[in-house]
């Protein structure tokens, strides 16, 4: 029966608010997805979004989690230490393994990588994340339907709707998350009116870093950048780019064509290595937008199927959380062994390209 | 790109956050982490190697030890045997003694009856002549001729040294 106990309270979570919510939510919900993040505030000029606050919010665990593991070290582990040292020799371990002895140089970045956008795409899925925000409504307006308001005091209202009012124009639709209708426990302090009269935006107070473009591009361009620096400390400057741009046979040519007897073979050839060179370079380049939309996308799509599914039926979501922790760590994991493994090839294939 | 949300200060921010974030956890996580784990598998291979070092230092002690102990069976072994071999020697001389012993003194008290014995012949030959000789002057001195009485010694001591061989 105590075995029992854990899935008969998680079966009772999922269906004793399917039961009540309905009584509540029969209004008609509209819902839109915006692929921008929301401002929040503004500091001096500077707009925070709500991605940057929740990367700041993962770096502060992240921090407490290093800081907590790593605070009484000793050298029978326990605990915290244990945990921070599984990732860490595992990541190690993976790093020596892809890269042999260069793998030290890489470890740092591969497991920042790994554990920033492992607990972005983990916190995204912790309730609040997403539904809980600021809604600015203009004056005499109703917050849409379905949505559980609170009054604020003036003075913070305005100081911090003010900016995400700005952006109600950066937004295409009026967008309201309807999670929200999820929340039974909030009480309803302003009353669900049915129309909805002005453009409102839903500025969630939390959204996942991984569900903004510029935290995945920023990533993205990190991890091509370096695999750049890497492979140029390590083969040398000018052999690295000749890798992209291989002007050996063409010289060749010209070298033959000076002595008299032209070799078109070699200006062939010549062409042909331009060529390939140019293939490597925009697939190097079409790393950054790989990288960027898999993981963007994953994400995003993630929260997507969950806001949809939570439509469908209350019980849906369920099986998809599962998935979703699971496309979590598996996109955290692919993001730094991908750039493992470019930083891997980038030190070494081209000695080996030198050979033909 | 203004549609994806691309903004160049929130990239910039993303990518400040990222390389702090590297810099923390190198200096709170990754280098004291990766120093114990060295630390640990220093200490792990320097146990071991200790254990090995005692175990084969174990080992030879025991087999010294094994050495020694079969060295003084051995030696208690002869030991025993030797003292086994002196005692029977000793047990043996003993006897030889005491048989010389008893048989000299067997000797000596035969000597000494033979010799009593022989004393005692005399002694009692003598008595024998004495008291012959003095019957036969009694026996003399009434009737008998000086041929009767010799014929009567005689035959007499005959006897009497029939009497006394036996």
């Amino acid at each position: 029966m105590k075995r029992w106990l854990p899935i008969l309270i998680i079966l009772a979570i999922l269906i004793v608010p399917g039961l009540i919510l309905p009584r509540f939510s029969t209004e008609a919900v509209t819902a839109s997805v915006a692929v921008t993040p929301e401002v929040l505030f503004s500091l001096g000029g500077f707009k925070i979004s709500n991605t940057l606050f929740t990367s700041w919010i993962v770096m502060i665990l992240i921090t407490l989690f290093a800081f907590v593991s790593t605070r009484k070290m000793s050298l029978v582990p326990s605990g915290w230490q244990n945990l921070m040292e599984i990732i860490i020799e595992g990541l190690d371990g993976l790093c020596t393994s892809v890269a042999g002895n260069r793998g030290k140089k890489f470890f740092p970045i591969v497991a920042t990588i790994f554990l920033f956008v492992l607990f972005s795409n983990w916190l995204g899925l912790l309730p609040g994340f997403g539904p809980v925000g600021i809604i600015p409504i203009k004056e005499g307006g109703h917050a849409p339907a379905g949505i559980t308001t609170f009054d604020l005091p003036k003075e913070i209202a305005n100081s911090l709707g003010a900016h995400a009012g700005e952006d109600t124009h950066a937004a295409e639709k009026p967008s309201t998350d309807s999670h929200a209708t999820e929340k039974p426990g909030e009480p309803k302090a302003g009353s669900p009116a049915a129309e909805v009269e002005s453009e409102m935006l839903l500025a969630p107070f939390f959204r996942s870093p991984s569900t903004d473009i510029n935290t995945t591009l920023a990533l993205a361009l990190i991890s091509v950048i370096l695999t750049q620096i890497f492979g140029m400390q390590v083969v040398g400057v000018l052999k690295y780019w000749t890798k992209f741009f291989n002007f050996d046979k063409i010289g060749k040519f010209f070298g033959s064509l000076f002595k008299g007897k032209p070799d078109f073979g070699a200006l062939f050839y010549g062409f042909i290595d331009l060529f390939v060179g140019l293939l490597e370079f925009i697939s190097e380049m079409v790393k950054i937008l790989s990288f960027t939309f898999r993981l963007f996308g994953n994400i995003f799509a993630g929260e997507v199927v969950l806001l949809i599914m939570t439509f469908l039926f209350f019980a849906l979501p369920f099986p998809f959380y599962g998935l979703e922790i699971f496309v979590g760590f598996m996109q955290a994991f692919v993001f730094a062994i991908l750039t493992l493994v470019f930083m891997t090839i980038a030190t070494t294939a081209h000695g080996a390209a030198e050979h033909h | 790109m203004e549609k994806l949300g691309i903004n160049v200060t929130w990239l910039i921010a993303q990518a400040v956050n990222f390389g702090l974030l590297l810099f923390i956890l190198w200096t709170l996580a990754y280098k004291p982490v990766l120093k114990m784990l060295n630390d640990r598998k220093v200490k792990i291979q320097e146990s071991l190697e200790y254990a090995d070092k005692v175990k084969q230092d174990a080992a030879e002690q025991q087999k010294a030890f094994e050495q020694k102990l079969e060295a003084t069976r051995r030696e208690m072994q002869a030991a025993t045997a030797s003292a086994a071999q002196a005692g029977e020697k000793e047990k043996e001389r003993i006897l030889a003694e005491a048989r010389a012993e008893a048989r000299k003194l067997v000797d000596q008290a035969k000597e000494q009856i033979a010799y009593e014995r022989k004393q005692m012949l005399a002694e009692l030959r003598q008595e024998v002549v004495q008291l012959s000789l003095l019957a036969a002057q009694k026996v003399v001195r009434t009737s008998l001729d000086e041929q009767a009485q010799r014929a009567l010694i005689n035959d007499f001591l005959a006897q009497t040294d029939a009497l006394g061989k036996n």
